[in-house]
């Protein structure tokens, strides 16, 4: 048998060939050592796929609540769907199903070589999104701004559907927060300014990609001039700070808390 | 179709409804209302669900094409992936092995995003959530011949998008 097509190892991965094209296809891979090393590259990228914190989400709360709302329904569609299409439900489910996040803590910060590929694209992804927002209009890319923990506190909820904690740092003034993207996550980015240098604290949503992706980040590593370092969280809530600091200067920051 | 039948047939598929809701959109606050509204639609027409047995490829079905037609009158969302070239010492070794340690679980997330639609789509259900191909050509509107050849593009283009990172990367210490 000559190698079969990509179409063919991807379909046999899936079970989805016939019994006879199954067969040619094994029997082919028995002698073919280049068509055995992509079909075992088809199988690990699927592995890959189902080990994303994402694969192993359930449902929003919220959502299996919608359920029994519906369920509960009596004739036709009745005053439940009109109600969920006035927004008010929306926004009281909104109102509940935000995280709390944990008491901060930083644990002792060292500077460390970056860890590599895991962590690469996290903080690809806030330093570029850290720089965007310094080059706006006003140097921080604030949606709001305040000196007001509460305050702030009070606009990601309504602004996100989230509860936080803005962390209070003895060594840095509170600035305002931004809502941002992290991995595909909305997260929201709180800004500081220490000195003339203004740093963003990112906090992910417990359970997203990007919380996760801290959970294996090195703790500190510098990209484009900017000290990134992960506060972890034992509750799974941890931080991203971006700062062009000295990594030893922004842990100090942090540790002000 | 009784409310409460819906609500038994539905609720074993809340799960993988809620992930391709947030598959599909950018934020969970996006995904949410996605997921809900989907759901509620769904309801409406449980009356155009023929065999219960095919409830899954429906509603996901329903949910896919409430968000296309969402996101038809919206501006295009640009997706800026810049490469830093910072410095630090990048993960050695092949491919396989990263992903069979699950090592690059950003990458991945990243390059699906950069996939076509209907290639993450159909690569998520069928990797992640198992859905034959007959399913996912239900799902998506497609002939089943259409979901094979899409599964095999987004297969190769991922691999390739990650060995290109895993060289670049190694290129770059």
């Amino acid at each position: 048998m000559i190698c079969p097509i990509d179409e063919i190892l991807s379909a046999s991965l899936d079970g989805e060939l016939e019994a006879g094209e199954e067969a040619a296809v094994r029997g082919h891979l028995g002698t073919c050592a280049a068509c055995r090393s992509k079909a075992e590259r088809l199988r690990a990228l699927d592995d890959a796929l189902r080990s994303l914190p994402l694969a192993a989400e359930g449902a929003a709360p919220a959502l299996s609540g919608t359920l029994r709302g519906l369920g509960a329904a009596r004739g036709g569609n009745g005053w439940w769907t009109a109600a969920w299409r006035t927004g008010a439900w929306r926004t009281a489910v909104r109102a509940t199903t935000g995280a709390v996040a944990a008491a901060i803590l930083v644990a002792m910060m060292v500077m460390e070589p970056g860890t590599g590929s895991p962590t690469r694209a996290l903080a690809d992804e806030a330093v570029t999104n850290h720089l965007r927002a310094l080059s706006s209009g006003d140097g921080t890319g604030c949606q709001v701004a305040s000196e007001d923990p509460d305050a702030i506190s009070a606009w990601i909820a309504d602004a996100m559907g989230r509860e936080v904690n803005v962390p209070r740092l003895a060594g840095a003034t509170l600035v305002g927060a931004r809502r941002c993207s992290l991995l595909g996550e909305e997260t929201a980015a709180i800004v500081y300014r220490a000195g003339d240098t203004a740093f963003s604290i990112y906090l992910p949503p417990k359970g997203s990609a990007a919380a996760a992706a801290c959970d294996r980040a090195g703790r500190c590593m510098e990209k484009a001039g900017q000290t990134v370092c992960v506060i972890p969280d034992p509750d799974g809530s941890p931080m991203l700070m971006v700062g062009a600091l000295p990594g030893q200067e922004l842990c100090s920051v942090a540790a002000s808390g | 179709m009784d409310p409460k039948d819906f609500t038994r047939l539905v609720e074993p598929h809340l799960g993988v409804l809620h992930r391709l809701a947030r598959r599909l959109t950018r934020t969970r606050a996006e995904a949410e209302d996605l997921a809900q509204e989907g759901l509620i639609r769904a309801f409406e027409r449980r009356g155009s669900l023929r065999e219960e047995e095919r409830i899954r490829g429906w509603l996901l079905s329903t949910v896919r094409n409430l968000h296309l037609n969402r996101i038809r009158d919206e501006k295009p969302h640009l997706l800026v992936l810049t490469g830093l070239g910072g410095a630090e010492t990048e993960r050695k070794g092949d491919l396989e092995r990263e992903l069979q340690d699950a090592a690059l679980p950003d990458e991945l997330v990243l390059a699906l995003r950069s996939l076509p639609e209907d290639q993450s789509t159909a690569l998520w259900l069928r990797a992640v959530e198992g859905l034959s191909y007959e399913e996912i050509a239900e799902s998506m509107a497609s002939p089943v011949g259409t979901v094979r050849s899409r599964l095999s593009r987004a297969r190769t283009a991922m691999i390739e998008l990650l060995e290109a990172q895993r060289l670049a990367a190694g290129g770059e210490s």
